[in-house]
């Protein structure tokens, strides 16, 4: 045994690259992480991933602000690195927490020509009804999870994003 | 009391010409300075190094036990998260227990670290080679016009792309991962000279990264082995003055040190270690 002592770290870091491996495969992890030394190898990275939410009210999909707080922004950055279907479900228990109310777009600063939502912010009630959240408030049937990557067409210098994960949960599914 | 300045002269140059004592102290320092944990956690292992040092304990195996256990506690919660230096530096502070274990720790450290840069260059190189958008230099190409902040010094200086094309690349970035968009396909800048140098580098890595790998894992006596510690030092020179990871730097250095008993090649890992840490306090990039 002692003279194979030396065989121990290493053999932990082809454990880990081989698990790393079957994530990538199989969750889409970004081979970025877990491990695996694969950095700097593809575009793909948690920086250039997207999770976009959608609420589903009826069949229709709304696009959705990101509700920012400690809990959600440590879950959906775990999401992009491993967008797997536990951890979407873990940011399903924080996200599908909060009430949701509907404005023109435009008036927030995002130039679509469509409705977004905003998440109401339950710890201030007493804003919500200055601001009139409570009568655009929005009961959701669903939330549609996204997770988007960057990707360059080398041939025609175009980037676009695509899907590469993605999950509806009932709210009433935590 | 007077100090016999060339008598501690002598016994420190003696003592640094030990590659473990000095693999030792770059890891102190390493560990120390670099160890990318914080809070009271970080002061936990900042407390256990100065008392390993002032009770010179810092070869004794039961002092790296506690410095691996402090990472692997430390990181775990986010161990997807974390970035692959941190992974080796558990592996390292790991190594560097079983070394002080064993009866015969020289050999133990040489033959661990050399499997571990082996190793560690190989799944880099694997990656690469599988991953279609890296071998049609398309990875390289992101990274030159505006994807990665720290290539647009370098890419300003060695291709024909200006600082407008740049700042239009980062902006579809920015808007195609925004609220906005749509899923319809944007057009990126990407001046010829940004392919060219893309593709030269993507088999410069390439090739380095798969050299250094192949030197370090095959037998000690083969052609190639003679040349790896010569092709570590061209991968850290080239590679941390444009991306100047600190942590990754020097532990490839302790691990470099650790792997030889040439004079010679502790001066240059001490010269790559110095210039890292300059690098980075400096920030050259």
């Amino acid at each position: 045994m002692s003279n194979k002592i030396h065989w121990i770290p290493p053999l932990i870091l082809i454990f880990v690259f081989i698990h790393q491996f079957y994530l990538v495969q199989t969750h889409n992890l970004t081979q970025w992480k877990g491990g695996g030394f694969g950095m700097f190898s593809t575009v793909d990275k948690q920086t250039e991933r997207v999770l976009r939410i959608y609420l589903v009210k009826n069949g229709n999909l709304i696009p959705a602000v990101f509700p920012f707080s400690v809990n959600t922004t440590e879950a959906k950055l775990k999401t992009k690195i491993l967008p797997a279907e536990s951890n979407i479900r873990i940011l399903h228990s924080k996200v599908s927490l909060n009430n949701w109310y509907c404005i023109k777009a435009d008036s927030i600063s995002i130039n679509a020509d469509e409705k977004t939502c905003l998440f109401a912010d339950s710890i201030t009630p007493k804003l919500d009804k200055e601001l009139n959240r409570n009568d655009n408030l929005l009961h959701v049937d669903s939330i549609k999870y996204s997770i988007e990557s960057v990707r360059i067409k080398k041939e025609s210098n175009l980037v676009t994003m695509d899907t590469i994960s993605s999950l509806t949960l009932s709210v009433s599914d935590i | 009391m007077r100090f016999n300045f060339s008598s501690i002269k002598y016994h420190t140059i003696t003592y640094l010409q030990d590659n473990l004592n000095l693999a030792v102290i770059l890891s102190l320092v390493l560990f120390y300075f670099y160890n990318n944990i914080t809070g009271d956690i970080e002061t936990a292992l900042k407390v256990v190094i100065v008392a390993g040092i002032v009770t010179r304990t810092v070869k004794h195996y039961a002092f790296w036990g506690i410095i691996t256990l402090i990472l692997l506690v430390s990181n775990s919660p986010d161990w997807y998260s974390i970035d692959n230096h941190i992974y080796l530096m558990i592996y390292w502070s790991f190594a560097l227990t079983l070394t002080f274990y064993s009866s015969s720790p020289k050999t133990v450290l040489n033959n661990t670290a050399s499997l571990l840069i082996g190793f560690c260059f190989l799944f880099a190189t694997f990656w690469k080679m599988i991953t279609p958008e890296y071998m049609n230099g398309t990875f390289f190409q992101y990274l030159l016009i505006g994807g990665d902040a720290r290539f647009d010094s370098f890419a300003l200086f060695l291709t024909n792309i200006d600082v407008d094309m740049i700042n239009q690349n980062k902006n579809t970035f920015s808007y195609i991962k925004g609220m906005e968009y749509r899923g319809e396909l944007e057009t990126l800048h990407i001046p010829q000279s940004t392919v060219l140098l893309s593709t030269l580098l993507t088999w410069w890595t390439l090739l380095l990264e798969g050299l250094i790998a192949i030197s370090f894992l095959v037998n000690k006596t083969s052609a190639i082995a003679k040349f790896k510690h010569y092709l570590l030092f061209i991968f850290i020179l080239t590679t941390y003055p444009v991306a100047p990871v600190i942590t990754f730097g020097l532990l490839l250095v302790c691990m470099g040190v650790a792997s030889t008993k040439s004079n010679n090649i502790l001066c240059f890992y001490i010269t790559a270690a110095v210039l890292l840490i300059i690098i980075y306090v400096i920030g050259l990039n």
